[in-house]
């Protein structure tokens, strides 16, 4: 009895303690130093984003972590409802299939390489076009 | 004129005639040194290890990941963007067509 006991504290010991910092790889314990004192007390599901963030950390190369610097500055200055917006918008991403998912990767990428003057031509008609069409459904929701 | 005052005038001509050519003299040490634009870009660009990433970021990359374990830039899913190169996609495919 008190080993089926001790084996059952064991694995729930086990199951709150989550990642285990010794099971880390170098490389993720050396970006996540900061949490070592307190990485036991860390719940569980930040362990693993934490984890899992280190780990995209380490894959990049300098102009990667770079563009994630630049894009996490942009991330912090938007509004929660724009946040949400955009977290929605990767759920919808993440659903689509990996064809989907390689085009769109291939628009961005198209998009990126337009010299300066095509892109400000297109963000204009862009704006146009989204401005014309919400005149359009209030048009119409006032019908 | 003894040897050593001609000399002394051959060095201080010398010294004059360099001034004259506009060939810069070496300034004092101290100062920062000037450098090529180009070498001052590579200096003030960071290497992938001197780049940190603090916990924010790091919660960001994880929550911006595929199935396969990669981050996604979200200018990949913005609809803006990616509206934007399907339009000049359909616009060079229209002009295409028409020539």
């Amino acid at each position: 009895m008190k080993i089926i006991i001790t084996i059952f504290s064991l694995f729930i010991v086990t199951q709150v303690n989550g990642i285990e910092w010794q099971s880390l790889d170098q490389d993720q314990q050396k970006i996540l130093k900061q949490f070592e004192q307190k990485w036991s007390d860390l719940p569980e599901p930040q362990q693993n984003k934490l984890a899992n963030g280190a780990q995209r950390w380490n894959q990049m190369d300098s102009e990667q972590k770079m563009t994630a610097l630049t894009r996490m500055a942009e991330w912090k200055k938007l509004t929660p409802k724009q946040k949400a917006k955009l977290r929605k918008r990767f759920q919808w991403f993440k659903s689509l299939s990996p064809q989907e998912q390689q085009k769109l990767r291939r628009l961005n990428k198209r998009f990126k390489n337009l010299p300066n003057h095509r892109k400000k031509e297109l963000r204009k008609r862009f704006k146009n076009r989204r401005q014309a069409q919400r005149k359009r459904a209030q048009k119409f929701n006032l019908n | 004129m003894n040897k050593c005052n001609l000399i002394f005038l051959f060095c201080f001509i010398s010294i004059k005639a360099v001034d004259a050519s506009g060939v810069k003299q070496p300034k004092d040490q101290s100062k920062e040194p000037v450098l090529p634009i180009n070498i001052k870009k590579q200096k003030k660009q960071k290497t992938s290890s001197q780049l940190v990433a603090d916990k924010e970021l790091l919660l960001f990359l994880a929550e911006f990941s595929d199935a396969q374990g990669n981050w996604v830039d979200p200018e990949i899913f913005n609809q803006e963007t990616s509206s934007h190169g399907e339009q000049e996609e359909k616009e060079n495919e229209d002009h295409h067509n028409n020539l």
